[in-house]
């Protein structure tokens, strides 16, 4: 007796495809107990609290933790993101994607009302025509870049201007396996283009939410644009549930300009100012700034003229992978 | 839930097995949250909860050579000892309906417990699955599409759809039924 197939039995725990099945299905316990596990999975899915995320595992419970078990220091002390980690096993830790691969909230973050909301707008969004799927903001990163072996969160990254530190050349060269991958994947494009971009902001957006621990979980160094010697380096690192950007730069004192620090989109059409900057300092990001519509740490020279726009006079950016 | 998880996962059981601290101290970060809420859902006291949550590390390290990968993910090879935790703390704590007696009864309360474990794993596993194949996923879950309906949708191929449908219910039942074996 052949058994079902494996996507008929899915479709069977799915609630699809129930016709003629029930035979086998009485007769044959493999099929049966196959499914039975399939349809507790899916159970267990359907029921799935989306509004739900876990906290963060309290602090002190590690340190009991490590202290029972006498870690040594240095594992006792965890990861910050920089440091050793498993993740950071791998060659080259992509700086954004490592770190949340296992510090995401339990709870699935696009399972957060506003999240799920996007990204079921974004899977609308992409039955129409790119041309027509509104700003390409939304849209994701042009298709080009979505051969989508990538990580989501670097997936999720807008077309990086090639700069002194673009994350994309950082990670880890893909296998066969996963270019195998690619290539059959590459005909669903615009579909993951879409995609991409809306978790990782899903992604950004649950950052906040999972640790209490100061954790990088992306950084760039801050070049010097045309006619400018300045230049530093910006973190952006969680903490406690928010983020910040943590710049460090070499910044002259002037008496007549002042230094002002921005995040733009990588058309440089849409800006948010960190406000002035007067070198090393940490600037909180507005709580619910999707930083992946914001990648790029601009610093501009200003004159005290009143006006709060940019000065248009760049001196030194950045673009953080996220 | 990035791309990469697998190859980051790979990493942190492999660092567990060898008794890497580091990889301990990141399927706490990773899931160290999920495991407490679970307990402080399932037992009476803020203590009891963080003891067994302890604990639950503490074996789980002590006891690494005996979590086997092939069996199933390192999460439900935690919640499988997170459980049994839980059962033995309720017993202790006699608030285990009918602690002396109707087999029923505990079965019902084991049940529970293991249903709202399995929601916690497979939470967790459907947002480490790959992008592409996690949206299909929810279609199905949440917004109840039938694999044409999805493929219509989302403009793809039925066996597309089938085939990512096939493999992310693979992978969720994967992080569940561990506990099942070992």
């Amino acid at each position: 007796m052949s058994h079902l197939d494996p996507d008929t039995l899915t479709l069977l725990a799915l609630g699809e495809e129930s016709e003629g099945m029930d035979g086998h299905l009485a007769s044959c316990g493999t099929c049966s107990a196959e499914l039975d596990e399939l349809r507790r999975t899916v159970d267990a899915g359907r029921t799935i609290d989306r509004s739900e995320r876990a906290p963060a595992p309290p602090d002190h419970l590690w340190d009991r933790i490590a202290a029972e078990l006498a870690l040594e220091p240095a594992a006792a002390h965890g990861r910050n993101g920089n440091g050793p980690t498993a993740a950071g096993h791998s060659p080259t830790p992509p700086p954004a994607a490592a770190p949340p691969a296992h510090t995401a909230p339990p709870a699935p973050p696009a399972h957060a009302a506003p999240p799920a909301h996007a990204a079921h707008a974004g899977v609308a969004a992409q039955a129409v025509p790119p041309a027509q799927a509104g700003p390409p903001s939304q849209a994701g990163p042009p298709v080009q870049d979505t051969h989508t072996a990538t990580p989501p969160a670097q997936a999720g990254v807008p077309a990086q201007p090639a700069g002194p530190t673009a994350p994309a050349d950082g990670r880890p060269p893909s296998g066969p396996r996963s270019r195998a991958r690619a290539s059959k994947r590459r005909r669903a494009g615009l579909v993951m283009s879409a995609l991409a971009g809306v978790v990782a902001l899903a992604v950004v957006a649950a950052l906040g939410l999972s640790s209490a621990r100061p954790r990088v979980v992306a950084q760039t160094a801050l070049a010097p644009l045309d006619g400018s010697s300045l230049a530093g380096s910006a973190q952006l690192v969680e903490r406690a549930g928010a983020l910040e950007l943590r710049v460090d730069l070499d910044v002259a004192a002037d008496t007549d300009r002042y230094y002002e620090l921005w995040l733009l989109d990588t058309s440089g059409d849409l800006l948010v100012s960190l406000g002035p900057i007067t070198g090393d300092g940490v600037h909180a990001l507005p709580a619910g700034l999707a930083v992946a519509d914001y990648p790029v740490v601009d610093v501009s020279s200003e004159r005290f003229d009143g006006d709060p726009a940019h000065s248009g006079d760049s001196l030194s950016r950045g673009t953080l992978p996220v | 839930m990035l791309l990469s998880r697998n190859e980051a996962d790979v990493d942190l059981v492999e660092g567990f097995l060898a008794g890497d601290a580091d990889a301990l101290r990141a399927a706490w970060d990773a899931w160290g949250g999920m495991i407490h809420r679970f307990a402080a859902r399932s037992l009476p006291t803020t203590a009891d909860a963080e003891d067994v949550t302890q604990q639950v590390f503490v074996d789980a390290w002590r006891g690494r050579e005996r979590f086997d990968p092939e069996l199933g993910a390192l999460p439900a090879w935690l919640f499988g000892i997170a459980r049994r935790k839980v059962v033995d703390r309720l017993r202790a704590l006699q608030r285990a309906p009918l602690p002396a007696g109707d087999p029923d009864d505990i079965r019902t309360a084991d049940l529970e417990i293991e249903r709202t474990a399995d929601r916690m794993l497979v939470a967790d596993a459907l947002a480490r699955l790959p992008l592409d194949r996690r949206q299909i996923v929810e279609l199905a879950f949440f917004d109840d599409l039938t694999h044409t309906q999805i493929a219509a949708r989302l403009d793809l191929p039925l066996g597309t759809v089938k085939s990512h449908l096939r493999r992310g219910l693979a992978t969720l039942r994967r992080s569940i039924v561990t506990e099942r074996t070992s």
